[in-house]
C-alpha cells in the first residue's frame, strides 16, 4: 500500500519536483561560483550556504504545494478517503514522502560539499556532521511550515505574505532579533565558520517547528472531517482576493509607518576577550573558545590602537573584532568590514607562536582607519598614505618597542622595490603600483616615505599630514570634492616642506641607497623575475596564458595569479585571485593551465615567496587584452 | 443476523440533525433500495458507513462487529461507488487499477479484466478521458474487483443516460444473483429499484420512515374514494389525497381484501414522503 502510494506521488509530481530540484540546484552552484568570485578562499559549505538556503525553500514549496494544494484542489482527497485509508495516514505518508526528499537535497549537498572539501583539514567527521545537522533541521523546519501552508489553500499566499511582514517588522521594530533564532541561525553567516559549540538551542526549535508544523497539518487534514481543508483548498473569490490585497497593503502600511525602526544592537562575539579604553574596542575570540592568551592580545592591540588614535586626534576608532582561523599562513591576516560600520573583522592564526602581531595590527588600524573615512581613504590620492602610515605607526615606535627583525624586513623591501623601479609618480597611481608590486612591498614603501619625512622634517609633519588625512572626517557631499584636492598629501607635503614632491622621492632614493650595502647580500639572496607572460591563440576563440619566466635565485615553488576583469570589477587583492601553485624549475615555461576566450581582459602575475622578506616577491601584475 | 445495522445513528451539523436516530438492518444477500428526496441525509449515512465521516452517536454493526466508525478493515470487506467519482485525471483504468488493488489483499486483477470487458470500458483512457457514465462505470469496476462482501452505491445512476443505468443495473442483479453479495443502493429515482431491491427504507429530513420490502409498502398505502365520509377507522392514518380519493395507510392485515386501491411503489413513496405524519 505504502509502495503503491509512493508510486503514485512520484507519477504525479515527480517531473514538477525533478524541474524544481533541478532549478535549485542551479541556484546553489551559481550562488556559490558568485560567493567564489568574490573570495575564492571560501570552502565547498561557506560559498553553498546562501543558495542552499534559497534552495531548500523553493524545493520545500513546491514539494508540499504539489503533495498538499493540488491533492485538495482537484477534490482527489476525496478519493483517497473511500479507500481503507485514515486521513492522518494519508497526511503522515505525504509528510514523509515530501521530508524523505527535502531532506535528501539537503543530505546530497552535504554529501557533494564534503567530497569537494574531503582534503580540507579543517573539515573534521565532527564540523561536518554539525554542518549537516544543521542544514537537515533547517530542511525539517522549512518543509513542515510549507507542508502546513498547502492546507491554508486559497489562503497560503495571504499567511506567507503576512507571516513574512510580520517577522520583517519582528527584527526591524523589536528588539527580537529574528534573524537569530531558530532554523534562520542554522544557516546564518556563522553556519560555515561557528565550529566551537553545536547550535543545539536553534537546532530543537527547528526540528520542534518542523515536527510541530507536521503534527498541526495532521490535525487540520482531520478537522470537521476534513472539510475544512476540502474548504481551504477551494479557489479564492476575486472579492475575497481584493480585500486579502488591500487589508495586508493598508494593514502594513499603518503598523510600519506608526513604529519606528529599532537601532540594531551592535555585532559582538559571544565569550571574546574584551579590551577598551582610549577610544578603541577590541574583542578577541577564538572559535575553539577563549583563552587567557586572547586577553593578553585583546590589550596590547588596544594599546597600540589607543596609541594610534591620540597620534591621528580620532576621539574614536570603530571596533576592532579579532578571530582565530587556524587554517591560515600564520603569516597572513584575513580582514572584513562589518555591515553599518560596525567594525572590523580580523581572522588570523593568532594563538601560533610565529603570528605576525605587527601585521594583524596594521590590518586592523589600516581598516579601521577606513571605517572611519567612510571609505575616503580608497582614493587614489591619499592611498598610499593610508597604506603606510600603520607599518610607519609601528617602525617610529609608536606602537611600542620596535621589533628589529621587523625593521630589517622592512628596509629589505623598500630596498628590492626600489630595484624593481620606483618615482615620484607612482604615488600618484598608487593602486596601479601596488597592483604591480603586491600589497607587502607597497606598504613598505609608502611607510618608508613617510620614516624619511620624519627624519627629514620632523615627526610633527608627518603627524600632522597624517591627522589632517586620516584622522578627519569629511562630510559625504560636495564639500569632500574640494577637501580632496585641497587636502590631498602631495599638496600638503609640498606646502610643509617647501619642496616639490618629486624632489623629496629623489632625496628619499638616494637616501635608500646609503642603506643598501649591509643588506646587499641578503638582497642578492632574495628570487627576481626576469620575463613576460605570453599568450597562445588555441583557434579561433580559445586563448591560453603562459609565462616565460626566468627566476634568479630559483625559488623553491611559483605561485601564479590571475583573475579575469570586467568594467564592475573593483581594486584587485591577490587575497581575492584564483591561484595556481607550480614547483618553480629551471625550465622557463609555466602554463596558467585554464583556458579563456577572445576579448577577455585578465590580470596575471607570477609570485614566489621570499622568506627574508617574509612576503611574496612578483614578475609584477599585468592586465592582458587577449586578443 | 444482519450484515450491516445502525442503532441510533446520529449527525448533526451545527444545530440540525442530518441523520436522526436511524435504526438501519440489511440481512447478508439483501439488495436493499435506500430511498429519499434530495437532502433526505442518504449520502451523509453512506459517509457514516464508509467511515469517512464520524458519526456523532449510535453505533454502526457491520460483519458481526460493532462499532462507532468503521475500521479499515472493514472498509476492505466493501465495495464502495461515490456519487461523483474523483479519480486521479491523468490515471488510466490500468493505472487506476494498480493503485487500488494495493489497497485490497483480495483484489482479484482478473475479475476486474472481466467486469471491464463486459462494462465495454477503455482501461488505457485517462480517467479525464471518460465519460460520466464510462466513470461510473470504472468506479464499479473497481469497487467489484476485490469480491467485497458488502456494496454500497451512493445514487451512481444520477446522471446516466437510460441505456449506461440499464447496463449498471443488470450488472449489480447479476452480481447479486451470482455472489449473493448485499448491495446497498441509495437513490431518489424509484425505477432504479423496482426489480432490483427486495429491501428498501426510506430517508426523510434524517429519519427512517419505512424498512421492508417494497411490495409491502404497496400493500399498507392505499387510495380510497371518498374515505373521510366513511370515517377513518382505528389503525389507518390519513397520508394525503389526490384527485382519485383519500390515500390510508395501515398494516397489511387490517386491509379487507377488496378495499382500497394498492399504489405503485412510486407513489406510494412520494405519499409516504410528502405526509407529515409519522410511522409508529
Amino acid at each position: 500500500m505504502i509502495r503503491a502510494f509512493i508510486r503514485k506521488e512520484l507519477q504525479q509530481h515527480g517531473t514538477y519536483v525533478a524541474v524544481a530540484t533541478s532549478l535549485a540546484a542551479l541556484i546553489v552552484l551559481l550562488d556559490a561560483f558568485s560567493e567564489l568570485s568574490h573570495d575564492p578562499s571560501l570552502d565547498a559549505f561557506a560559498a553553498g550556504r546562501g543558495g542552499l538556503r534559497i534552495a531548500l525553500v523553493v524545493v520545500a514549496l513546491v514539494v508540499s504545494s504539489r503533495l498538499v494544494r493540488k491533492e485538495y484542489a482537484e477534490k482527489t482527497q476525496l478519493f483517497l478517503e473511500a479507500l481503507p485509508l485514515s486521513r492522518a495516514h494519508m497526511v503522515l505518508m505525504k509528510a514523509g514522502i515530501g521530508l524523505a526528499h527535502v531532506l535528501a537535497c539537503g543530505g546530497a549537498f552535504t554529501a557533494i560539499a564534503f567530497l569537494v572539501e574531503r582534503r580540507n583539514p579543517l573539515l573534521t567527521a565532527a564540523f561536518v556532521a554539525q554542518l549537516g545537522a544543521r542544514i537537515l533541521a533547517f530542511a525539517t523546519a522549512a518543509y513542515g511550515v510549507c507542508f502546513l501552508l498547502g492546507f491554508f489553500g486559497r489562503y497560503r499566499v495571504p499567511i506567507v505574505i503576512a507571516t513574512a511582514l510580520a517577522l520583517i517588522y519582528l527584527n526591524d521594530r523589536t528588539t527580537f532579533d529574528v534573524l537569530r533564532v531558530g532554523p534562520f541561525a542554522l544557516m546564518d553567516e556563522t553556519f560555515a565558520t561557528e565550529r566551537g559549540a553545536w547550535p543545539a538551542r536553534a537546532l530543537l526549535i527547528s526540528l520542534a517547528i518542523g515536527v510541530g508544523a507536521l503534527a498541526v497539518s495532521v490535525l487540520l487534514a482531520s478537522l470537521r472531517e476534513g472539510s475544512l481543508a476540502a474548504m481551504l483548498g477551494e479557489k479564492m473569490s476575486r472579492r475575497e482576493a481584493m480585500f486579502f490585497v488591500v487589508a495586508i497593503l493598508f494593514g502594513a502600511s499603518a503598523i510600519f509607518a506608526a513604529t519606528p525602526k529599532k537601532a540594531r544592537e551592535p555585532f559582538t562575539l559571544a565569550s571574546a576577550a574584551p579590551a577598551e579604553g582610549g577610544g578603541v574596542r577590541v574583542r578577541v575570540a577564538d572559535l575553539a573558545g577563549r583563552t587567557e592568551a586572547d586577553q593578553t592580545i585583546a590589550e596590547s592591540l588596544r594599546t597600540s590602537l589607543a596609541a594610534a588614535a591620540r597620534a591621528l586626534d580620532i576621539a574614536e576608532l570603530p571596533p576592532v573584532f579579532v578571530t582565530g582561523r587556524d587554517d591560515l599562513d600564520p603569516a597572513l591576516v584575513e580582514v572584513d568590514l562589518l555591515p553599518d560600520n560596525e567594525g572590523v573583522i580580523v581572522r588570523g592564526d593568532y594563538p601560533n607562536p610565529r603570528f605576525d602581531r605587527t601585521r594583524l595590527f596594521c590590518a586592523a588600524l589600516h581598516h579601521a582607519l577606513v571605517l572611519h573615512s567612510g571609505g575616503r581613504l580608497f582614493i587614489e590620492e591619499t592611498h598610499w598614505l593610508l597604506d603606510g602610515f600603520s607599518r610607519y605607526f609601528v617602525l617610529s615606535g609608536g606602537a611600542g618597542e620596535i621589533d628589529g627583525a621587523v625593521r630589517d624586513r622592512g628596509a629589505l623591501r623598500v630596498l628590492y622595490a626600489k630595484d624593481l623601479g620606483l618615482s615620484a609618480q607612482d604615488f600618484d597611481r598608487w593602486s596601479a603600483y601596488r597592483e604591480r608590486v603586491g600589497d607587502d612591498l607597497g606598504e613598505a614603501v609608502a611607510a618608508s616615505l613617510l620614516l624619511h619625512l620624519r627624519e627629514r622634517y620632523g615627526e610633527a609633519s608627518v603627524t600632522a599630514l597624517a591627522r589632517t588625512v586620516l584622522g578627519r572626517q569629511v562630510p559625504k557631499d560636495f564639500r569632500a570634492l574640494f577637501d580632496r584636492r585641497r587636502n590631498a598629501p602631495r599638496r600638503l607635503i609640498e606646502a610643509a616642506t617647501k619642496r616639490s614632491f618629486e624632489a623629496i622621492v629623489a632625496d628619499w632614493l638616494a637616501a635608500l641607497e646609503l642603506t643598501r650595502s649591509p643588506l646587499a647580500a641578503a638582497l642578492a639572496r632574495i628570487p627576481r623575475f626576469a620575463g613576460a607572460p605570453r599568450i597562445d591563440a588555441r583557434g579561433k576563440s580559445d586563448r591560453q596564458i603562459r609565462f616565460d619566466l626566468a627566476l634568479a635565485p630559483l625559488p623553491r615553488r611559483v605561485r601564479l595569479y590571475y583573475q579575469t576583469i570586467d568594467p564592475l570589477t573593483g581594486e584587485l587583492s591577490r587575497e581575492t585571485m584564483r591561484r595556481v601553485d607550480k614547483v618553480a624549475t629551471a625550465a622557463s615555461d609555466y602554463d596558467l593551465g585554464e583556458t579563456f576566450q577572445r576579448g577577455q581582459v585578465v590580470f596575471v602575475d607570477a609570485a614566489a615567496h621570499s622568506d627574508a622578506l617574509d612576503c611574496e616577491v612578483s614578475l609584477g601584475g599585468r592586465r592582458l587584452v587577449l586578443e | 443476523m444482519s450484515i450491516l445495522k445502525t442503532s441510533k445513528l446520529e449527525k448533526r451539523y451545527q444545530k440540525t440533525a442530518v441523520v436522526d436516530a436511524l435504526d438501519l438492518a440489511i440481512a447478508p444477500g439483501d439488495i436493499y433500495g435506500f430511498l429519499g428526496p434530495n437532502g433526505a441525509g442518504k449520502t451523509t449515512t453512506i459517509r457514516m458507513l464508509m467511515g469517512i465521516i464520524a458519526a456523532d452517536s449510535g453505533t454502526i454493526e457491520l460483519f458481526g462487529k460493532t462499532r462507532r466508525r468503521p475500521t479499515n478493515e472493514d472498509k476492505r470487506q466493501i465495495g464502495y461507488v461515490s456519487q461523483d467519482q474523483h479519480f486521479y485525471p491523468w490515471m488510466s483504468g490500468d493505472d487506476l487499477a494498480r493503485f487500488v488493488g494495493a489497497f485490497y489483499p483480495t483484489w482479484d486483477r482478473g475479475e476486474f479484466d472481466r467486469l471491464t470487458r463486459r462494462l465495454e470500458l477503455p482501461v488505457d483512457r485517462k480517467a479525464s478521458q471518460l465519460s460520466r457514465g464510462m466513470q461510473v462505470k470504472l468506479a464499479l469496476a473497481l469497487a467489484l474487483a476485490h469480491r467485497p462482501a458488502l456494496l454500497i452505491l451512493d445514487e451512481p445512476t444520477s446522471g446516466l443516460d437510460p441505456l449506461t443505468r440499464r447496463e449498471f443495473l443488470d450488472l449489480i442483479r447479476a452480481q447479486a444473483k451470482s455472489d449473493g453479495r448485499t448491495t446497498f443502493f441509495s437513490s431518489h429515482i424509484i425505477e432504479d429499484l423496482e426489480g432490483t431491491a427486495n429491501r428498501i427504507g426510506i430517508l426523510k429530513n434524517g429519519r427512517l420512515l419505512y424498512q421492508g420490502a417494497p411490495e409491502t409498502l404497496c400493500r399498507e398505502i392505499r387510495r380510497v374514494p371518498n374515505a373521510p365520509e366513511l370515517g377513518v377507522p382505528e389503525g389507518f392514518t390519513v397520508i394525503g389525497a389526490d384527485e382519485r380519493g383519500t390515500l390510508l395507510r395501515a398494516p397489511e392485515a387490517l386491509w379487507p381484501v377488496d378495499v382500497g386501491e394498492p399504489l405503485e411503489l412510486e407513489a406510494a413513496f412520494v405519499a409516504l414522503v410528502r405526509s407529515t405524519s409519522r410511522p409508529s
